[in-house]
């Protein structure tokens, strides 16, 4: 899959030009209004002090950058978001490779497998947000009766504030499995199998000695492209808040899109809700030219 | 697709490798399925059982009651309608825009071709949830909250649409669209009769990608709808939970249980494009 | 190509279109309401109003989830246009939204209207007490439709197992705490839940420095008082709830989902949830409701409806709105729906509650206090949503041990303080 070779400019004269200009011209006109205008605003904005609902704005230069360095709430939310990012991309990684592995060396049952590590993936997360609060209530959840049966102590999962971002986290880590799962199984069925065979020769015919030694360099462009990607999905979280914790308790898992979402949408402090959302975006964008170049240069589907 | 298992003597060996990695597949299955699992026993659970016996196996009476009382007390049709009209119209809109865009941008003398395909890009790397922020004071100052307008405008133009189609168009033959032009074809007619039919697969993985991406979104709609009229299944699902019906748990899951079902389906239906869609994009 | 856009042009319009002709129906009213899980009793409320006037459609919005994201709302709503004609806003919020709103012409006076409804309409329908609960600056800015005290729920069984007497509650917190530990000792659930920390508004919180004798501040609202004596007997107890019995650190929705599972023995929430709680313990166990513990004060919780169409026509059928509403029939249907206390006197002759309440005793604990019941007081400064957002994460902290009662109380001061200022 080469995704970025350079659009070649074809000197043909067959080729039409004003015609070409008119089909391009509706996306054109779209991206620029969608993504290049408002993201021009969002900078903007986050220069002044603007409110949603005022009829004007001042310029106030970087005094929202200032705010944000000194407002524990929104570092807490940013170090919520790295952290959740911490957990859920290294262990989807992991596990998905781990799966992956064990799937690719079976036959029977490959398809079950398939279709049911990549159910969460599909799945409305909303909807099975129902379920996982009802299975993780701190009391009456049939988690902690499991735990109080097995002699645990119980766990508050979502409202425990020690307790609540790693609990979201893991459901993270559920959520995206299959992903990294399903992109393993088609690295891992790249991978020739002349080079397995070279590798019997030498005596490296299964377990952890050809995983190291002939798998994981192989397969190495896929999990850095896994890894970006997860890292990026993992970033951007917020359906499990919102449905799961509301940020709570107290704002322990405040991440930052959240954080955004209530700036903006509930207490329309808009040009700070642009200053956060600059450096969202700063970060999304770098991860994601990122995910583009490693995708161009390394993974071969 | 799999690997055959090297040649070797150890063939005890393998088996019991099978059987271990075939269980270790099993336990770690079991947790992906717990939700679901323990999803379908509630969705038949009366509100009295809830808690007094929650492992046995519901009665089947029991899911036809749930079901209905889904469907009545809130207007869950009128979510998947809401659900099924938002998708199918940004994917409509996303796929007429894309494709002109990607033809335009591989087979015609386009000026500044460089630059349109660098705003692709760069659109690529964008969180929409940023771009949403103007967008939103736009359509609040015009008065389209609440519509199905507002609900699709930040995604009809999509830069992984352009980028994915402008990849398979580039390997389609040039030949083919000159002798085309000289036939006297349409630019228009060139892309509904030629590039259409031989960009379908990439046009099916797309889909897959869209739909469920729009179908399960929460962000969105939780912003631009605050009429319950409006809401997709997911937003209608929350509404659902905190109002009235929010106690009775078994009703609650057979909700959900609508919600999650056409996406599992598409998923049957379409499993190689799901795939292959996310093996580009890396789902986000 | 053309064509193409063309049809694009044409759905694009179609589209922006739709709400217009949505709005080309009978007279709609729009009306938004928080607290979701009143939808029990606003549906009935609708279907009431609507067979007396079948020229009009009242359509509820999606409700907001609390009080505070439901004023965040409304201020967010009337910068862009997109407001309901009618709002019942907490009593808390009163003050500033009116204030705010007030400034910019998008709130009915409701003082003429009540005039033009002649000498006694007023006096014959509510109590003065009750109408100040609405009013801003001498001005009738809202018209109060629900109200209610904080009550002790409890689970007649558990108490009993736990050797408590379910005919003689205790009325103090010593009491309450006491029997709390019983009953967890029981190992059949947990004792007492006070979910102060995570309730949807400051409300539980309010009551506690209330009930201790204290105020949240001074009468010209310069001056937080609360981290007086009473603001220290108020985060000493909460610390004591969660040291002295393992309190169950959950929300308000949580709590009570424990409590109608049987798992809980006693819950603090407001008189509104008596219904909920009847239709979701289902006869599971028998539950019993008691008096706030004695002290000098409760605020009193609820809401009360502002118009804010800019409609005449609208204003209009609004007002009639608000008149079904909190009329004796309307507040027969609010009352039996929830468990909140009726703000229309005549809901209490005997053919609407009177016989009600006399059969159903558990019902008139909140009423009964209410002699002590204070306004639920609201911040200056346009913060009030802001401001319960950081002090919960204080007491939170206090239940946690990350901080002592005393420090965090003097943390909450201090930046209710600054969020005022701000």
């Amino acid at each position: 899959m080469t995704m970025l070779s350079s659009p070649r400019r074809p000197r043909d004269i067959a080729l039409r030009e004003p015609r070409g200009l008119m089909l391009a011209l509706p996306a054109v006109f779209l991206l620029v209004g969608i993504f290049v205008v408002p993201i021009v605003i969002v900078i903007g904005v986050s220069l002044t002090d603007y409110n949603f609902g005022d009829s004007g704005a001042g310029f106030v230069g970087l005094r929202n950058y200032r705010e944000f360095l000194g407002d524990p709430t929104a570092l807490q939310a940013l170090w919520h978001s790295i952290y959740y990012t911490l957990i859920v991309a290294p262990l989807t990684l992991c596990l998905g490779l781990f799966i992956a592995c064990l799937i690719q060396a079976r036959e029977r049952f490959r398809h079950f497998y398939e279709i049911i590590f990549f159910l969460p993936v599909t799945s409305t997360f909303v909807a099975m947000a129902l379920v996982w609060q009802f299975l993780l209530h701190g009391r009456i959840g049939p988690i902690n009766e499991w735990l109080v049966r097995l002699g645990l102590e119980r766990i508050d999962f979502l409202t425990d504030p020690e307790y609540a971002l790693i609990t979201l986290s893991a459901i993270g880590v559920w959520q995206l499995v299959g992903q990294s799962t399903i992109l393993f199984l088609a690295g891992l069925a790249a991978i020739p199998q002349d080079i397995y065979d070279a590798g019997a020769l030498d005596g490296m015919d299964q377990g952890w000695d050809r995983f190291s030694t002939l798998t994981f360099p192989l397969i190495t462009p896929t999990a850095l492209f896994v890894l970006i990607t997860t890292t990026i999905t993992a970033f951007q979280v917020f359906d499990s808040v919102a449905a799961l914790t509301k940020g709570g308790p107290g704002i322990s898992t405040q991440t930052l899109l959240y954080k955004i979402y209530l700036e903006a949408y509930q207490y329309s402090n808009t040009s700070y809700a642009a200053t956060l959302s600059v450096l969202f975006l700063a970060i999304i964008f770098t991860f994601t030219l990122f995910q583009l170049f490693v995708a161009n240069r390394n993974v071969h589907y | 697709m799999a690997i055959a298992s090297a040649p070797t003597t150890r063939t005890g060996n393998h088996r019991s490798a099978a059987i271990a990695s075939h269980a270790t597949l099993w336990i770690l299955a079991g947790f992906i399925v717990v939700p679901y699992v323990w999803m379908a026993l509630t969705a038949g659970r009366m509100p009295d059982e809830i808690f007094t016996r929650p492992f046995g196996l519901p009665a089947f009476s029991n899911y036809l009651a749930n079901v209905q009382l889904a469907f009545g007390t809130a207007p869950l049709a009128r979510f998947m309608f809401n659900g099924f009209a938002v998708t199918a119209l940004i994917l409509g809109f996303q796929i007429a825009i894309a494709i002109p865009c990607a033809y335009a941008l591989t087979k015609c003398r386009l000026p500044f071709s460089g630059l349109l395909f660098g705003l692709v890009l760069a659109a690529l790397c964008v969180p929409i949830q940023v771009p949403m922020l103007p967008i939103y004071i736009g359509l609040a100052s015009i008065g389209a909250l609440n519509t199905y307008f507002s609900l699709i405008v930040p995604f009809v133009a999509s830069p992984f649409a352009i980028f994915l189609f402008r990849q398979q168009i580039q390997s389609y033959p040039t030949d083919i669209v000159r002798a085309a032009r000289l036939d006297g074809f349409s630019e228009f007619e060139i892309i509904t009769r030629l590039i259409v039919p031989s960009l379908r697969p990439s046009i099916a993985a797309f889909a897959v990608f869209s739909i469920t991406t729009h179908w399960n979104d929460l962000y969105w709609p939780m912003i631009s709808i605050s009429d319950i009229n409006m809401a997709t299944p997911p937003l209608g699902l929350l509404y659902f939970r905190d109002g009235d019906i929010g106690a009775n748990y078994g009703a609650l899951m057979m909700a959900a249980i609508m919600a999650i079902i056409p996406m599992m389906l598409v998923y049957f239906a379409a499993q190689r494009q799901f795939v292959r869609g996310m093996a580009v994009t890396g789902f986000r | 190509m053309r064509i193409l856009s063309l049809m694009t042009l044409t759905v694009m319009s179609a589209l922006l279109a739709l709400p217009s002709v949505a709005q080309s129906d009978p007279v709609e009213l729009k009306v938004m309401y928080a607290s979701p899980s009143h939808k029990r009793f606003h549906d009935p409320l609708a279907a009431a109003f609507m067979k007396k006037h079948p020229d009009v459609k009242v359509t509820y919005l999606a409700p907001a989830s609390t009080y505070p994201e439901g004023h965040e709302k409304i201020l967010r709503g009337a910068v862009t246009g997109n407001l309901p004609d009618v709002w019942y806003s907490g009593y808390t919020f009163v003050p500033e939204l009116c204030e705010r709103l007030g400034k910019e012409g998008k709130i009915v006076d409701l003082t003429p209207l009540i005039a033009a409804e002649g000498k006694e309409w007023a006096s014959s329908n509510y109590k003065d007490a009750t109408l100040a609960l609405g009013q801003v600056n001498g001005r009738q800015c809202a018209m109060p439709v629900t109200m209610s005290t904080p009550i002790v729920f409890f689970n007649k069984d558990l108490v009993a197992k736990a050797g408590g007497d379910p005919a003689n509650f205790p009325r103090d917190w010593n009491g309450l705490i006491g029997l709390s530990q019983k009953i967890s000792a029981t190992g059949l659930g947990d004792g007492l839940s006070y979910a102060v920390n995570e309730w949807g508004d400051d409300w539980l919180w309010q009551n506690l420095i209330l009930n201790f004798g204290g105020t949240i501040m001074d009468p010209a609202k310069t001056k937080v008082t609360f981290g007086d004596a009473a603001g220290e007997k108020a985060v000493d107890l909460i610390k004591r709830l969660v040291t002295e019995d393992k309190m169950p650190i959950l929300n308000e929705d949580q709590a009570i989902q424990q409590f109608v599972a049987g798992k809980l023995g006693i819950v603090v929430a407001s008189t509104a949830e008596i219904r909920g709680m009847d239709q979701a313990v289902g006869g599971k166990f028998e539950f019993g409701t008691a008096p706030y513990p004695k002290g000098s004060g409760l605020a009193a919780g609820g809401s009360a409806a502002v118009i804010l169409s800019t409609d005449e026509a609208k204003q209009k059928l609004a007002w009639e709105w608000i008149k079904f509403v909190t009329g004796p029939e309307g507040q027969e249907i609010v009352v039996k729906g929830s468990g909140y206390m009726p703000t229309n006197k005549r809901a209490l002759a005997s053919d609407r509650l009177g016989k009600f309440y006399s059969e159903n005793p558990d019902w008139t604990t909140s009423v009964k206090q209410t002699d002590i019941a204070k306004p639920w007081f609201g911040y200056p400064g346009g913060a009030g949503a802001r401001i319960w957002e950081q002090q919960k994460i204080i007491i939170s902290d206090i239940m946690r041990d990350q901080t002592s009662p005393k420090e965090g109380l003097a943390r909450m001061v201090a930046k209710t303080e600054e969020l005022i200022k701000r």
